[in-house]
């Protein structure tokens, strides 16, 4: 295999040590408030929701020293990854979001204090997350925060009662958008006041949750292009952190479908909703994507051009983490520039990340 | 006023003619209210039709385009003498079989009742009014075929109402309501319903319903959308939601003769969720004890796609996409006539890859409901 680098991981999940460790970052009022652990009571894996090689005394993804060895150097010889970006969880849409603010507050202090200030490689990147929740307060967490320069996306949980096409976000999305930062979704822990994962109610079992969970982006995906956000911000970068571009090809084409019959209830859309996917939409990497058969990765890829939205994303520590080996097998009917924008060049032109010296 | 010759189905036909065409969703509706009336139990007609004159379908939540002027129907499958588009077996049939060239049209009526005895108690209804108007009186030619419509709040009541039509010789499928109040598809409650279905050879079909109440809108996981245009794209994951359960909850493995047929939900997205099912089971086996094959497997034997929507996208780009895709055996075309997003057998056929086009047109529908190869013709047809 010809080497594959350099590489950036656009999914890792940095963890506390263990989960009562938030606390020491949380003002003294809220130190004493219930807060739920980052493992999903309903939704857990059996046998944990992290690779079982990584848990020990302390959680798994927990210790930055571990974390960039096995990221960085234990990746094999034929790649090298450059950079990781950092997305940590929360812990659900806890009913006071006031609450919860401060957990994503301190989550972000956390990631300052124990990450991104004593890395000295300059290799981790990191996400500011907010409680779509709260808009006041999410707004005030991206300003607070937007000027670091290693803090490169706002980071949202999967779990929502609304899409987040909803006018009620558009003030989270518009501050993004004007600090220049991609959110970033992703299935959150913890547990929140949700509704049940699937369109037809509870998973009675973890793979019918974990099979479904991703593909739950769509909506908001398309009340994205449907209200109007992407049109009214053009600077405005989602990135789906859980995969499911398989459905994507599908689900666009639906979309596509019915636009024009429906231009009287929402004529801001003055497009196919497809033609908003290259310059909105980023995916990240998952193991459970992909066509039938492995000899068709090139051409599925090329509907709706996937190849130009998808970068290269670890998931590490989760249990179904994709080293870039694996990812690198996946994909090895692509030709050198399809791969080189999924491995580096889609993720360096999204964050501004350059090739260091 | 133009009058348009009706068509006297009754009095012969001219020969039989092989069938080509299966359309796998068609639309019927009672004539008026009080002809629906007429097969319901007295004492129940007061509790399912409370003011009198409702009329199902009532409005919907989510629009389709004009829908207060067109009740998301073709104007122009409106009947001549009067009436709504798909109230009139005879023209349907002029318009469906002879016009169009549809050799057998599988009827699928739409109503819905909240609470569970006045929805078994409707569907019953239904069933009596489309056996005795649709498959009985206006089907001289043999070539509608109906469908059991049950309650999915009451499965026992659905079991027997499957019994109560096994053996008539024209009701071919069952049909249940997708929005099932957050019951996924695979959950025991609906074991009475898919033991007298599989017992009975009797494939079980769904197809959305009406969109009010509102407790029959499915709810979205993060939150429903406003509009009817990202809400009907994002449907095909609720099918997607109950295919996960089917297999993962293992019904395909309780029940091994129970047929699933997903009507007007989209097919483009089985293989990728085919193939997502294949990957989660693979690595997680050991917290799926109960699912003996590979999804993938599953849905091949046991589950069937209608077409209609067609995706509007480049021609020979969707046939390379279903040749990938390769589940030639499992689709089944239909029209969705009368409704306003109809696909017609010329505009279809010509999207499907040429080996799959006779198995997706005829062949897979007539091998899952033991369906003649021949016909009677209406008068003119050749």
């Amino acid at each position: 295999m010809s080497p594959i680098t350099p590489i950036i991981d656009t999914c890792v999940q940095p963890h506390f040590r263990y989960n009562a460790e938030i606390r020491r970052y949380l003002p003294p009022a809220h130190q004493l408030r219930s807060i739920p652990d980052v493992e999903q009571q309903w939704y857990q894996a059996p046998g944990g929701d992290y690779r079982q090689d990584l848990y020990g005394e302390h959680y798994p993804g927990s210790d930055p020293e571990t974390v960039s060895r096995h990221l960085f150097d234990d990746t094999g010889s034929h790649t090298r990854v450059a950079y990781a970006i950092l997305n940590p969880l929360t812990r659900g849409n806890i009913a006071d979001y006031l609450l919860n603010t401060q957990i994503c507050a301190a989550v972000n202090d956390w990631l300052l204090d124990r990450w991104l200030e004593p890395d000295t490689t300059n290799r981790f990147r990191g996400t500011i997350r907010v409680n779509p929740e709260d808009p006041k307060g999410a707004v005030a967490e991206i300003e607070r925060l937007a000027a670091h320069p290693k803090l490169v996306q706002v980071g949202v949980p999967m779990q929502s009662r609304e899409p987040y096409g909803k006018p009620v976000f558009e003030p989270i999305w518009e501050a993004a958008a004007a600090h220049g930062l991609p959110v970033a979704v992703h299935i959150n822990g913890g547990n929140g006041v949700d509704h049940p994962p699937t369109f037809a109610g509870h998973a009675h079992t973890y793979p019918g949750y974990a099979a479904f969970m991703p593909l739950n982006y769509f909506v908001h995906l398309a009340t994205l292009i449907v209200e109007g956000v992407f049109g009214r911000h053009p600077d405005l970068k989602f990135v789906f952190a859980d995969g499911g571009y398989d459905i994507l090809t599908p689900l666009m084409w639906r979309l596509d479908t019915f636009w024009l019959s429906m231009r009287d209830q929402t004529p801001w859309v003055d497009r196919y909703p497809s033609e908003y996917l290259p310059g909105h939409v980023r995916f990240c990497w998952s193991a459970f994507d992909g066509p039938m058969q492995a000899g068709d990765m090139r051409r599925w890829l090329d509907f709706t051009a996937k190849s130009d939205l998808l970068m290269y994303g670890s998931s590490y520590p989760h249990w179904s983490m994709s080293t870039p080996e694996v990812a690198a097998s996946d994909l090895r009917g692509l030709d050198e520039a399809q791969r080189d924008n999924v491995f580096w060049r889609n993720a360096s032109e999204l964050y501004g990340l350059k090739e260091r010296v | 006023m133009t009058t348009i010759e009706r068509i006297d189905v009754a009095k012969g036909h001219e020969g039989d003619i092989a069938v080509t065409i299966v359309d796998t969703d068609v639309h019927p509706l009672p004539v008026s209210v009080d002809v629906l009336k007429s097969y319901a139990p007295a004492e129940w007609v007061d509790k399912i039709w409370p003011t009198g004159n409702a009329v199902t379908p009532v409005p919907h939540f989510y629009d389709t385009p004009d829908s207060y002027k067109t009740m998301s129907l073709r104007l122009d499958a409106a009947p001549p003498n009067g009436g709504f588009a798909g109230s009139d077996p005879d023209f349907a049939a002029k318009q469906l079989l002879l016009d169009a060239g549809v050799s057998i049209a599988m009827l699928e009526p739409m109503c819905d009742a909240q609470l569970p005895q006045a929805e078994h108690v409707l569907k019953s209804t239904y069933n009596d009014w489309l056996a005795d108007v649709w498959l009985d009186r206006h089907n001289a030619h043999g070539r509608w075929r109906g469908s059991v419509s049950v309650s999915a709040q009451a499965p026992e009541q659905a079991a027997r109402e499957v019994e109560r039509w096994a053996g008539h010789p024209y009701m071919a499928q069952v049909l249940m309501t997708p929005q099932t109040r957050g019951i996924p598809f695979g959950n025991p409650h609906f074991d009475p319903l898919y033991e007298a279905a599989a017992r009975n050879g009797l494939p079980v079909a769904t197809h959305l319903m009406g969109q009010t109440p509102f407790e029959l809108i499915p709810l979205y996981p993060v939150g429903n959308p406003a509009h009817w245009h990202d809400f009907f794209a994002s449907w095909p994951l609720l099918y997607v939601s109950h295919l996960m359960s089917l297999v993962f909850d293992g019904a395909f493995d309780r029940h091994p003769d129970l047929r699933v047929v997903f009507v007007e939900g989209g097919f483009t997205w089985a293989m990728p969720v085919m193939s997502r099912m294949d990957r989660i089971w693979e690595a997680r086996r050991g917290d799926l004890p109960h699912v003996r094959r590979r999804p993938s497997e599953y849905v091949r034997e046991h589950v069937r796609f209608t077409t209609q929507p067609l995706e509007d996208t480049d021609t020979v780009g969707f046939r390379a996409y279903l040749e990938m895709m390769d589940l030639g055996e499992n689709l089944m075309f239909s029209t969705d006539y009368p409704h306003w997003s109809y696909d017609s057998p010329t505009y279809a056929i010509n999207r499907f890859p040429a080996d799959q086009r006779e198995r997706i047109m005829r062949g897979n529908a007539t091998a899952l409901y033991g369906l003649p190869a021949t016909v009677k013709a209406l008068p003119g047809e050749r």
